[in-house]
C-alpha cells in the first residue's frame, strides 16, 4: 500500500519526464495565423435600441433610394443606364419556418420580454422558436445533418432550473431560482451534473450581467439527455446526444433577465466557433417595443 | 511576464505577441503534454490556446494576470482536444497488467505504466489540477485562480485525482487474483 507521500513523490517524478519544448513549426503556424485572426475588442459603443436600429435602416434605405433617384436623374441627363438600388432589410425571425436562413439581419420580437436583433451570414439555420426560447444553429462542416451542427446560439428566459437534469420532467429547484442575475448564476452551481465556472462580470450590447461556462456532464445521465431549464411558458431547454459545452451570459436588459447561450458540441471546428462569435458580436438587445 | 509586452500585444502589436508566444510557448506546451499525454493533441492544444490568447487579449483587463489567464485558456483548449479524442477514438478497454512489482528497480517502469493508465482515467479538469499543482508547483489557491474555480473545488479535484492515482499504483502492487474453482 502506497502512502500519500509516496504517491506524491512518484507522481511528481513522473511528471518531470516528457517533452518541454514547443516545436518551432507550431510556433510558426501560430504566428502565420495572426493576420487571419482578428482580435476581439471589448464593446465600447453604447447600445442602439432596436427601434433606432430599424429607423436607421429605413433612413439608410430612404437615403439609398434618394441617392439612386439622384443618380437616375443625373444619369438620365447623360442618357446612361442606372445601376441597381441598394436593398437593406431587417427580417422578422419568428414567422420564419425552421431551416436555412438567408444571410442578413433578423429581429426576434414577441417570443421574449426583450427585442433581439442579430445578423447571420449564409450557413445558419433557424433551430427553435418557442415561447421564451429561440435558437439558431450553424451547419458544421463535419456533420451532414444541419440541425445537429457543432455550434448554436440561443436566447431564453429561465423560470427555474431542473433539480436533477437527468430525470425526464424531473423536479425543479426548490426554492425556485430568484429573480436576479446573481440568483440564476448561483443556482447553476447547485445542480449536479453541471460543472460550472466562477461567474465573471460581462457586458453585452451595453447590458451588464454575468458569464459562466457550463459543462453538462452527460455521462452522469444514462439516457444521454439532460433537461436544463424551463421557461415561464413551459418550454424546456434540453442538452442531449453528446456532451454540450455552454457559455452562458445572464444579462439584465432593462429589468428583464435574459440568458444567451453559446453552445458547442464535440465535433465543432474552430471555424464554427469563429462564426459563432461573429454572430454574437452583432447582437442588439432592447426592452420590448423600444 | 513583461506587462509592457502584454499591453503592446493587446493593441495588436504582432511582434510583441511573438515575443510573448516564444516566452510562454514552451511552458504552455509542457503543461498541455502532461495533461493530454499525447504529443499531437498537446501541439494542437497549444497552438489553439496561443491563437485564442491573441484573439481575446484585448479583453484581458489586468496585463499582470496574463500568466494565470493563459493557463486557463490552455486548459480549455486541452479540454476541447480531450473531447475530440474521446469522440473519435475507438472504444478500447485497457487490459489489467498482471506483471508483479519487481524488487530490482523495474518496479519504477511498472509505476509509470500504472500511473499512465490511472492518469488517463481522470477527467481533463482533474488532470489540470494535478499538473498545475505538482508539475508547476503552484499552491492550490493559485491553481484555483488560474482555472477560474473555487479553491475548495481545486482541493477536492486534487484529492480525488491523487486517490485515483494511488489506487492505480496499489493495484499494481497487489498479487494477481487466483482463480477459485466453484
Amino acid at each position: 500500500m502506497s502512502s500519500d507521500l509516496d504517491t506524491t513523490r512518484i507522481v511528481r517524478s513522473w511528471l518531470e519526464e516528457g517533452v518541454t519544448k514547443l516545436p518551432d513549426r507550431v510556433l510558426d503556424a501560430v504566428l502565420d495565423e495572426l493576420v487571419a485572426t482578428p482580435q476581439v475588442r471589448p464593446r465600447l459603443r453604447p447600445p442602439m435600441p432596436i427601434g433606432l436600429l430599424i429607423a436607421a435602416t429605413i433612413l439608410l434605405a430612404v437615403l439609398g433610394g434618394a441617392i439612386t433617384l439622384g443618380a437616375r436623374i443625373g444619369d438620365a441627363s447623360r442618357n446612361s443606364t442606372p445601376g441597381p438600388s441598394p436593398t437593406l432589410s431587417v427580417r422578422a425571425f419568428m414567422p420564419l419556418p425552421s431551416g436555412p436562413m438567408e444571410a442578413g439581419s433578423y429581429v426576434v420580437d414577441g417570443a421574449l420580454p426583450v427585442d433581439i436583433a442579430f445578423e447571420v451570414p449564409d450557413g445558419w439555420f433557424k433551430a427553435r422558436s418557442d415561447p421564451g426560447l429561440v435558437a439558431i444553429k450553424l451547419r458544421s462542416a463535419e456533420t451532414a445533418d444541419p440541425p445537429d451542427g457543432g455550434v448554436q446560439l440561443g436566447f431564453s428566459v429561465v423560470d427555474n432550473l431542473f433539480a436533477d437534469p437527468c430525470l425526464p420532467e424531473g423536479p425543479m429547484l426548490e426554492p425556485p431560482v430568484g429573480p436576479s442575475v446573481e440568483d440564476l448564476a448561483e443556482a447553476f452551481a447547485t445542480v449536479p451534473a453541471y460543472q460550472v465556472s466562477v461567474p465573471t462580470p460581462v457586458s453585452v450590447d451595453g447590458h451588464v450581467g454575468l458569464r459562466l461556462d457550463l459543462d453538462v456532464l452527460l455521462y452522469m445521465c444514462p439516457p444521454s439527455e439532460a433537461e436544463l431549464w424551463r421557461t415561464p411558458a413551459g418550454s424546456i431547454r434540453v442538452a442531449g446526444g453528446e456532451e454540450e459545452l455552454l457559455t452562458v451570459w445572464i444579462l439584465d436588459v432593462d429589468g428583464e433577465r435574459i440568458v444567451i447561450t453559446e453552445g458547442s458540441l464535440p465535433w465543432r471546428t474552430e471555424d464554427d466557433m469563429e462564426a459563432l462569435h461573429a454572430v454574437f458580436e452583432t447582437i442588439e438587445l432592447s426592452a420590448e417595443g423600444d | 511576464m513583461d506587462t509592457d509586452l502584454v499591453t503592446r500585444a493587446q493593441r495588436g502589436d504582432e511582434e510583441a505577441f511573438a515575443s510573448l508566444a516564444v516566452a510562454a510557448g514552451d511552458r504552455l506546451h509542457a503543461v498541455a503534454h502532461r495533461i493530454l499525454r499525447d504529443t499531437d493533441l498537446a501541439e494542437d492544444a497549444t497552438q489553439q490556446a496561443l491563437l485564442t490568447i491573441w484573439r481575446d487579449l484585448p479583453q484581458l483587463r489586468d496585463p499582470a494576470r496574463f500568466d494565470a489567464w493563459s493557463y486557463r485558456l490552455l486548459v480549455r483548449a486541452c479540454y476541447a482536444q480531450g473531447r475530440r479524442e474521446r469522440h473519435w477514438a475507438p472504444h478500447l478497454r485497457l487490459l489489467p497488467s498482471i506483471e508483479p512489482m519487481q524488487a530490482d528497480g523495474s518496479g519504477m517502469v511498472i509505476d509509470r505504466d500504472q500511473l499512465e493508465r490511472g492518469f488517463r482515467r481522470l477527467s481533463i479538469d482533474h488532470r489540470a489540477v494535478v499538473v498545475l499543482h505538482h508539475y508547476l508547483d503552484w499552491p492550490l489557491d493559485r491553481v484555483a485562480d488560474a482555472l477560474g474555480i473555487p479553491a475548495g473545488t481545486a482541493r477536492s479535484r486534487l484529492h480525488h485525482a491523487m486517490r485515483g492515482l494511488r489506487a492505480a499504483l496499489d493495484a499494481d502492487a497487489r498479487p494477481p487474483a487466483r482463480k477459485v474453482a466453484q
